[in-house]
């Protein structure tokens, strides 16, 4: 694991460089009331290294990859829902199926009870033939 | 005279009017006999109410109405652990009070809950079992009443009779002060023996409260040990005071024999008009009652707090066996430990066939087994032998040296051949050094390897080195800066303080053994720096001229790079850097202050608990912060573990404060990262090109070699393509990231706090 790779795929460390100061002292606030466990996902170089073998796998691009560790890091911080991981992917310029494996892959990471992967899916897929995607 | 148990207790009252029947010679002696006998009656009846509170005290009595008191308070106290659970879960969800979180409180919160409800039975199971112990006593005393009282009659106590008209005044005044011994032991005793009984039942009843005070840290001490403390002393007292007693009824009994075994020694005039055998019997008497209850008094309180005591090493001995070192250590930890370094019992030697059967490191040794064993075979492979085999051969070695005698050139002969392997090197070491002839490059040499191959006989072996150089350098042997200079490195050697102790996290290493580790370190720097010290004394009473301490210290341990900028070797060379820097500015630190900055600093830059723990204001941006900040920022742009450890456990301020740092050690990340893929990138290119050219050449020729070598190439290009396209990619992603940090550290708010820090980007 790169220095690299930990800096941009970390969720604490995600987009922090185009992050503006309040918006970051607001994370980091939030961040210290976590749980210890859900603190450690964040920081973790083991979390980093899943979401570059998850870039890989999908021949992501570092952007993305960081994308995806800063979208692990709003649900996380329940800024936004799992449910809604996908669509924020999507709109970041992801493919639908590769934007679902990714809210898998940050479920999976969490091990959050917010929703199983199928939930996630059908309600990604909701949101699809909503939008006419 | 009455005869009889009940008729005795009259024995030591004399009536008002006898005394004024008796012919009292004068007023004096007639106001003393007055006094010896009111006293003497005050005793036997004192005598009599301990009789009869000590027949109370351990008489078993119903305790339904302190039973129904002990049941409000455990209703109470019930009610009390729902108020703990909620500020337990608080403490969990919030992070409010790390003291009183679920992983921390649950194990005792349940097993408080447990026994409180038992608390009862427990404590009154307690009492019975002393009390018991102190029938038994009284049983043994036959009739605690009958025997005391005849052996407090006057008569047979006094060895005069004072009803008659002869007894003289210093024979009464010395007799009332015995007496009095004997009064006041009583009536202590008859005190302690009554309030004893409301004093117990106060404990049973307030036993739920205190043991729900367990619980809460503060309140532990206060409340819980102190009821303890109290349960026992109350407890203990009255079997100690018994015992007390019935010595000195024993010896009240052996009067006659006591005053005839020591007539030859005193059978003259003695003090007082009393003969020495009765002066030293009366002294007895007053030593066994008044020593008597103030040991059971005392001995309550010795044995309270010995209780108190005993219950906190008995738990810490059972967290010890347990291996449990802190509530904070949570399960997830404890698991990883024991992967890597198996149940606690008898990993130190737990290698196959030396663990004891009864050890659990037997069942499960983990990996450090694995590692030890490993270490353990690579040595004995080398020596033929295992730690303690090793330090056999060179015992044998060094006596058959000493029995031929061999010469000091001999000696050094051997040592120059540096064969390690062969363990009469070492033996050859040992005699040079207990001659004093080992040169301080051969004691370092000979120490390292020691260190290497047996930690155990280095610690001897450095302990010996130690010793004799501090003697060399005393007697003027060593001289010279070169030599101190060597004589100091060797020094800081022995006590640990170099690099290799300060490692980092070592890869598998848990936190708690890197703890133990750094508490090692810690201590040994403190060996070392008083070493040094002491050295350098010496040193500078021989050589008045040689240097200031400081100059020595620098030069010893500063290094520098090609540069000509200070590195950090250790914890000397960083209170040196961070010495002078102080030295520049305005009002700054005491010499005392700067070594313990500088030691707090060098300790902080290489473990992330003190960093963590370090006052905020360690962040700030300050000249005298700049060495942990460089080193920080050094570990930052490095290591993913470490600012994983660091981050995740740190307070929001700090975590703020650290942004900046990140920003910078960012910055030597990418720079670094961008060196490095930049190479990466022309190394695949030039790969790209041999390939294209081995294509080129092949394509056009139809032999099937040459196809088959064209397709491989392509093969190639297309892997190779994708390989430089994603570090074309990373290059880009670097490049932009490198422009997004410049740009916010380019920002005034930043470069002042940088320049402050004096830190150069």
């Amino acid at each position: 694991m790169s220095i690299l790779n930990y800096y941009f795929a970390a969720p604490y460390l995600a987009k922090r460089l185009k992050e503006d100061p309040k918006t970051r002292g607001a994370f980091i606030a939030v961040f210290g009331t976590l749980p210890q466990n859900i603190k450690a996902i964040l920081v973790a170089q083991e979390t980093a290294e899943k979401l570059v073998a998850f870039g890989d796998q999908y021949n992501l691009k570092y952007d993305v990859v960081e994308d995806i560790a800063f979208a692990l890091r709003e649900v996380a911080t329940r800024t936004i829902a799992l449910e809604k991981v996908p669509s924020f992917l999507v709109a970041r310029g992801l493919q639908n199926d590769i934007a679902i494996a990714a809210a898998k892959e940050i479920e999976n990471i969490l091990g959050t009870p917010t929703g199983s992967a199928e939930q996630v899916t059908n309600n990604v897929v909701d949101l699809r033939n909503k939008s006419g995607v | 005279m009455p005869t009889g148990a009940q008729a005795s207790w009259t024995d030591g009252i004399l009536t008002i009017a006898e005394f004024f029947t008796g012919n009292a010679t004068g007023f004096i002696a007639g106001f003393l006999k007055a006094l010896l006998l009111i006293v003497g009656g005050i005793v036997a009846w004192l005598a009599k109410g301990l009789g009869f509170a000590l027949v109370y005290a351990t008489t078993t009595h119903e305790y339904t109405f302190i039973r129904d008191i002990w049941i409000l308070a455990r209703n109470f106290v019930n009610m009390l652990f729902i108020l703990a659970m909620i500020t337990m879960a608080y403490a969990s969800i919030l992070k409010l009070w790390p003291n009183y979180t679920i992983q921390k409180m649950l194990p005792q919160v349940l097993a408080v809950a447990i026994l409180m409800n038992f608390s009862f039975a427990i404590t009154i199971t307690g009492v019975e079992i002393f009390d018991s112990i102190s029938t038994t006593l009284l049983a043994n005393m036959q009739d605690a009443m009958d025997r005391i009282a005849p052996a407090l009659s006057i008569k047979t106590f006094l060895s005069f009779d004072p009803y008659s008209n002869t007894a003289s005044i210093p024979k009464s005044f010395f007799s009332i002060l015995m007496y009095g011994f004997v009064g006041v032991s009583f009536f202590i005793a008859f005190v302690f023996v009554l309030i004893k009984i409301p004093i117990l039942w106060a404990l049973l009843i307030s036993s739920p409260v205190a043991l729900f005070s367990y619980l809460i840290p503060s309140l532990k001490k206060k409340v819980w040990d102190r009821w303890l403390s109290e349960y026992i002393r109350w407890n203990t007292f009255l079997p100690i005071f018994l015992l007390c007693l019935y010595v000195g009824l024993y010896v009240l009994a052996q009067q006659d024999a006591i005053i005839k075994v020591q007539q030859p020694y005193g059978n003259g005039a003695g003090i007082l008009g009393f003969p020495l055998s009765v002066v030293f019997f009366y002294l007895l008497v007053g030593f066994i009652f008044l020593g008597g209850t103030a040991a059971a008094i005392s001995g309550g309180i010795v044995a309270g707090s010995g209780a108190v005591w005993g219950a906190t090493k008995a738990k810490q001995m059972t967290y010890d066996a347990l291996g449990i070192t802190g509530a904070q250590r949570a399960w997830q930890a404890k698991v990883k430990e024991i992967e890597k370094s198996g149940l606690k019992g008898q990993v130190g030697t737990s290698w196959v066939g030396r663990a004891s059967d009864a050890t659990l490191g037997r069942l499960y040794k983990g990996e450090k087994a694995n590692e030890e064993w490993q270490k353990w075979w690579t040595n004995a492979k080398r020596f033929g032998a295992s730690e303690s085999q090793f330090a056999k051969n060179i015992g044998d070695e060094k006596k058959s040296l000493q029995d031929k005698d061999a010469s000091i050139e001999a000696l050094r002969d051997i040592l120059r051949k540096k064969n390690y392997e062969d363990p009469e090197t070492f033996a050859a070491a040992q005699i040079l050094l207990d001659k004093g002839k080992l040169s301080l490059d051969g004691m370092r040499d000979v120490y390292q390897k020691y260190a290497e191959i047996s930690p155990r006989a280095a610690k001897a072996f450095g302990d010996k080195i130690a010793e004799k150089v501090n003697k060399q350098v005393e007697d003027g042997e060593i001289t010279g800066a070169p030599n101190l200079n060597k004589a100091l490195e060797l020094m800081a050697q022995i006590s640990g303080a170099d690099k290799t102790t300060l490692a980092p996290l070592a890869a598998g290493e848990t936190e708690q053994e890197r703890e133990k580790r750094i508490v090692a370190f810690e201590q040994k720097t403190e060996i070392a720096r008083d070493r040094i010290k002491e050295l350098l004394k010496k040193a500078k009473k021989k050589d008045p001229n040689w240097a200031t301490e400081r100059q020595i210290l620098r030069q010893t341990y500063e290094e520098k790079d090609e540069q000509g900028v200070p590195q950090i070797k250790d914890y000397i060379t960083v209170k040196n850097v961070l010495g002078e820097k102080l030295r520049e500015v305005p009002g700054g630190l005491t010499p005392e202050q700067e070594l313990e900055q500088g030691l707090e600093a060098a300790i902080a830059g290489l473990n992330n608990n003190t960093i963590r723990e370090l006052p905020s204001s360690a962040l700030d941006p300050k000249p005298e912060n700049r060495v942990f900040i460089e080193q920080l920022v050094k570990m930052l742009s490095q290591e993913g573990h470490r600012i994983e450890k660091i981050m995740d456990d740190a307070t929001p301020e700090q975590l703020r404060k650290l942004e900046l740092w990140l920003d910078v050690a960012q910055t030597y990340a990418l720079t670094s990262s961008i060196q490095d893929l930049g190479s990466e990138f022309q190394d695949l290119q030039q790969e790209l090109n041999a390939e294209e050219q081995r294509l080129s050449t092949n394509q056009g020729n139809n032999a099937p070699q040459a196809q088959q070598v064209a397709r491989d190439a392509q093969r190639k290009i297309n892997s190779l393509n994708k390989k430089l396209s994603a570090k074309e990619d990373a290059l880009k992603k670097a490049s932009a990231d490198l422009r997004a940090v410049h740009e916010k550290l380019s920002l005034q708010e930043n470069r002042d706090k940088l320049n402050a820090a004096g830190i150069i980007v």
